[in-house]
């Protein structure tokens, strides 16, 4: 394990200087960008066969550590793809798929190796149920409550169904749910319409380099430590056999999107600092200038809410559009500037930023504002996301004991729970269940006849 | 149709004078858009802010520089200032000695200039001598109009009970369309307002005409604090904002007005959705848990993974203080135009408060003296009454109007019409599911004005009035939030004749009165219920007792 920096007061800034993966803090007034963050969801298309047009998953339960912004590590369950280079993946991978195309997942559990840091779930027995799909067949393994279950490291449960309709899905464990849902069992599941990858919904294109999925949770560290410790013990960690855990009693301390907390939320995909947490989730989408003749689409962003608690998930920046719920298309669109995520359901959203004021080069706010001078004002903690002007795409200089994290004068906006107690990483503030939305510059034309980001955003 | 066609918003291809003429027109239709439609014992949108001249200062302060403004000359501001105060709830009375502490905004109380000898440019220093430590909760309900670009200026003026905390204070546009990230009011994002110091908050509330922005900007909203915003927010800096059609306003283009205003909510529309009201009601629910707010004044710490609401509360109060009238500062209610900028505000029915209570109502008003906002629904039959529904609470409420149906016509400020404006996705609910963060925009009929079933009016009496109503309750369904700290009775020696007395928390009540115009009950008839001139107006609306802050 790499070390990792952790400050309680500088959560922000210590995370964004270890991964490198915004830009690089500097001490004093300078700015210096570095490549923006890639964390666009990242599909898992398993092995495809043009003989019966199938995709394979193989699937293993496994178990293992993640890591928590206030320094804690909190021991989880989850699934990860057969020959995963960590062995272990929280959440599980993102499975994507096509319309028409018949799925299938394998799911064993890998022989336990000893050692709590390794190997498969312990449970007494585990499976997949796969939510809103339907004709879900599955085969081998032994009868469970929901579906045909994994018992022994020899058993191997096949799942199949086909593909029908498009959307946002969650797929998790069908076992002793109350405990292994909240463990971390569970994955999204993406099938795209088969007008291609650019479209959510047949008639509903989004930018195809801007696509989210952000997964919520939320975890009482009590239950994985009572589970953790059954476990050290020789026992199973079924809800049977736990003595320091009753669902009924449940108080959460961490929420988290991709099962990361703020500031890991808009760490990058597959950050080696997080290697068990592979999946970021800043959202990021460039501005569309109404006046400039190029029509921006907007970004689509995938939320799935895996946790027990219905969460309010709120952007700020815009109002969003909702498309669908739980994989059915909406009769029509609505707009909202919050919306509240039911335990299991899903929702697709378009998120797009009209740059409607566009200041940039015009003298900044109108002539009535008078902004104050930049070293008169508060900075959190002495870093920020703000570039130190107003107009998108400009860079200002700012006090000289502040750092900036922007690259090239882009709008950072939190999305978050307005559960505000949901913002926490336990008692530490500007955490939790929130993350941001990048909103780059407009693109410009790349002199081919396209447009492109400006290069100093990219 | 609109007139703006640069890119920079309103006004911006204009020249000065003409900025400075618009302005000024604008701010004086503003004036009656307080008279009209604001009030709600706030300085709500007519409230202006001077530029403050730098070097001025309070007695016996040192010179505190005041640079950050907005030229109130030619843009409709609002100046709030922040800092904490103390809030009475059943069980915890100003008259038992146990209030409860919170943060919070106010706007200053005299909406004149300073030379015109009231206190919309005083300094922090002279805001300090005057505000600090005494805010109120709910903020102001604030109201914007399409197409006229606005500001509201953030004074802090610090903490009285906690001076060792240099707490910054925000404010950010919760919920506006393409906002941007130097007015969004998150500290880690933008910048933030430290103590003696103010700061503009820019929006401008587009058409739909603009370019980008096919929705326009009409609809409920809110504003709050997002510095440390889980416990700013719970301390209470809260407070609803909402933005009038330019259909209510306007004809053709922004600037010109109707002859007379029309109550709408929204556009009128292709999917033929009608959002005409005849009164209009903001109602801000939350919940308060009473650890961190006792803990805070107490210099101790909290695990806000450990938040547990003890009270739930519609405009910052609990029930039965909900149906305590609304209450307004005397400088809102006195007639001047000194200046020639401002319109007075209206109230139907005013009230004084005595400086000394004397009834056992006196005395529950009294504890309300810091918490304005009533949400007293007050109604004639027939009518169709709007409610601007907004959470900031922590916890998804689920509220119903026992006996109502409701019409819900917008979801988060966005009229239910879909993409292309063409469809009716508005509908008919008996309970309404409110997550953190989220407004909802309903009507409804009210029903019937039943005689049979009808009660004395009891506060109609404070201005000699004679009148009877039908009660229906609107309160949440979670019926364990009915109750303060557990209890239906505060036991605490303040009562309200008005109220009944069963339920506590997150319930108020509608009133329902007959029509003016039904002659066969001519004897609770004589003194019907006047038209609403102002949003939340009550009947009477209390008058702050001189004296008081």
């Amino acid at each position: 394990m790499k070390l990792r920096l952790r400050s309680k007061f500088t959560g922000a800034l210590a995370i964004a200087m270890a991964t490198g993966g915004l830009a690089a803090a500097v001490t004093g007034a300078e700015t210096v960008g570095a490549a923006s963050v890639d964390s666009t969801m990242v599909c898992h298309d398993g092995v495809y066969d043009g003989n019966d047009n199938s995709v394979t998953f193989e699937l293993e339960a496994v178990q293992g550590y993640i890591e928590l912004p206030d320094g804690n590590t909190v021991y989880t369950w989850s699934y990860a793809e057969k020959g995963n280079q960590f062995g272990f993946q929280f959440p599980g991978p993102t499975l994507c798929a096509d319309q028409g195309e018949t799925v299938r997942v394998k799911l064993t559990k890998p022989a336990l190796t000893g050692s709590t840091f390794g190997g498969g779930v312990p449970a007494s027995a585990t499976s997949i149920v796969f939510p809103g799909q339907t004709g879900v067949t599955a085969t081998g393994g032994v009868a469970g409550l929901l579906t045909q279950e994994v018992e022994t490291d020899l058993d191997e449960v096949i799942y199949e169904f086909v593909a029908n309709a498009p959307g946002t899905y969650l797929y998790e464990s069908g076992t002793d749910s109350a405990v292994q849902v909240q463990m971390g069992m569970f994955g999204g599941l993406v099938i795209y319409p088969t007008e291609g990858r650019h479209m959510a919904y047949s008639g509903h294109a989004f930018d195809a380099e801007h696509e989210y999925l952000l997964i919520f949770h939320e975890m009482d560290p009590s239950l994985h430590v009572g589970v953790e410790l059954n476990v050290l013990a020789g026992g199973s960690g079924d809800a049977a056999v736990l003595a320091d855990y009753e669902p009924l009693t449940r108080h959460s301390r961490y929420w988290t999107i991709n099962g990361r907390a703020f500031p890991d939320t808009i760490a990058e995909n597959n950050t080696p600092l997080l290697p068990f947490q592979p999946y970021g989730a800043l959202v990021q989408i460039n501005a569309d200038d109404p006046n400039d003749g190029y029509t921006q689409l907007p970004g689509l962003v995938r939320y799935g809410n895996a946790g027990l608690d219905n969460h309010a998930f709120h952007p700020h920046g815009d109002h969003l559009t909702l498309i669908a719920k739980d994989a059915r298309l909406l009769p029509d669109e609505i707009e909202a500037y919050t919306e509240t995520v039911a335990a299991g359901q899903t929702y697709d959203i378009l998120a797009g930023w009209e740059d409607v004021e566009a200041w940039q080069g015009t003298g900044d706010v109108p002539t009535a504002i008078n902004l104050p001078a930049l070293n008169n004002l508060v900075y959190k903690d002495g870093v920020t996301f703000y570039s130190g002007s107003p107009e998108l795409g400009v860079e200002q200089q700012l006090p000289a004991d502040v750092t900036t994290f922007t690259q090239c004068g882009e709008y950072y906006f939190p999305w978050h729970s307005h559960a505000l107690q949901e913002v926490q990483n336990f008692d530490e503030g500007f955490g939790g269940m929130l993350t941001l939305w990048r909103v780059d510059p407009p693109k410009v034309p790349d002199g081919g006849g396209g447009w492109m980001t400006p290069l100093d955003c990219q | 149709m609109n007139e703006i066609t640069t890119g920079k918003g309103q006004g911006a291809g204009m020249t000065s004078e003409q900025r400075k003429r618009l302005g000024r027109r604008d701010f004086l239709r503003r004036g009656a858009v307080v008279t009209a439609v604001a009030g709600v014992g706030t300085a709500a949108g007519g409230t202006l802010m001077a530029n403050a001249v730098s070097g001025q200062s309070g007695p016996g302060l040192a010179q505190l520089p005041l640079s950050d403004s907005v030229d109130y000359t030619t843009m409709p501001s609002v100046r709030l200032i922040a800092t904490d105060g103390h809030f009475s709830f059943p069980g915890r009375r100003f008259a038992n000695d146990n209030s409860l502490f919170g943060f919070g905004f106010r706007a200053v109380d005299d909406l004149r200039l300073q030379s015109a000898g009231g206190e919309l440019d005083l300094n922090p220093g002279d805001l300090i001598d005057k505000y600090k430590g005494k805010v109120l909760q709910t903020a102001p309900t604030i109201v914007g109009i399409e197409g006229i670009e606005m500001a509201i200026v953030v004074t802090n003026l610090g903490l009285l009970a906690r001076p060792d905390l240099d707490d910054a204070h925000s404010l950010h546009w919760h919920g506006f369309r393409n906002a941007t990230a130097v007015f969004d009011g998150v500290p880690e994002t933008s910048i933030s307002v430290p103590s003696g110091r103010d700061l503009p908050y820019f929006y401008d509330p587009k058409t739909q005409n603009e370019p980008g922005q096919n929705k326009g900007s009409a609809g409920t909203y809110m504003y709050h604090c997002h510095f440390e915003d889980t416990e700013h927010v719970e301390m209470g800096m809260t407070g609803i904002i909402f933005v009038e059609p330019f259909d209510m306003w306007f004809t053709g283009s922004v600037g010109n007005w109707l002859p007379q205003r029309r109550k709408v909510a929204y556009n009128d529309n292709a999917a033929g959705v009608d959002s005409s009201f005849d009164r209009e009601f903001a109602l801000l629910m939350s919940e308060i848990d009473s650890t961190p707010h006792d803990n805070l004044e107490a210099v101790q710490e909290f695990v806000w993974s450990d938040y547990a609401p003890n009270y739930w509360t519609i405009n910052g109060r609990s029930y039965p203080d909900t149906v305590i009238p609304q209450i307004t500062p005397s400088e809102q209610v006195d007639a001047y135009t000194p200046d020639g900028l401002f319109v007075q505000t209206n109230y139907a029915e005013p009230a004084q408060m005595p400086v000394t209570p004397g009834t056992a109502d006196e005395a529950a008003e009294a504890e309300m003296l810091w918490q304005h906002n009533s949400s007293l629904i007050q109604c004639r039959e027939g009518e169709r009454v709007l409610l601007r529904i907004a959470n900031l609470g922590y916890e998804v409420h689920s509220i119903e109007a026992v006996g109502l149906d409701l019409d819900i016509i917008a979801h988060d400020a966005s009229l239910l019409i879909g993409k292309n404006g063409t469809s009716d996705l508005t509908y008919t609910t008996r309970r309404i599911e409110l997550g953190p963060g989220e407004a909802r925009d309903v009507l409804f009929d009210v029903p019937a004005y039943d005689d049979s079933t009808a009660v004395v009016d009891t506060i109609a009496t404070k201005t000699g009035k004679i009148r009877k109503y039908n009660r229906y309750l609107l309160k949440s369904r979670n019926n364990h939030r009915n109750s303060n700290d557990g209890l239906t009775d505060g036991a605490d020696g303040v009562s309200y004749a008005a109220a009944g007395d069963t339920y506590g928390g997150m319930v108020t009540e509608v009133w329902v009165y007959p029509t003016l115009a039904d002659a066969a009950l001519p004897s609770i008839n004589q003194d019907g219920l006047p038209d609403q001139t102002t949003i939340n107006e009550t009947f009477p609306t209390l008058v702050v007792p001189a004296g008081h802050v």
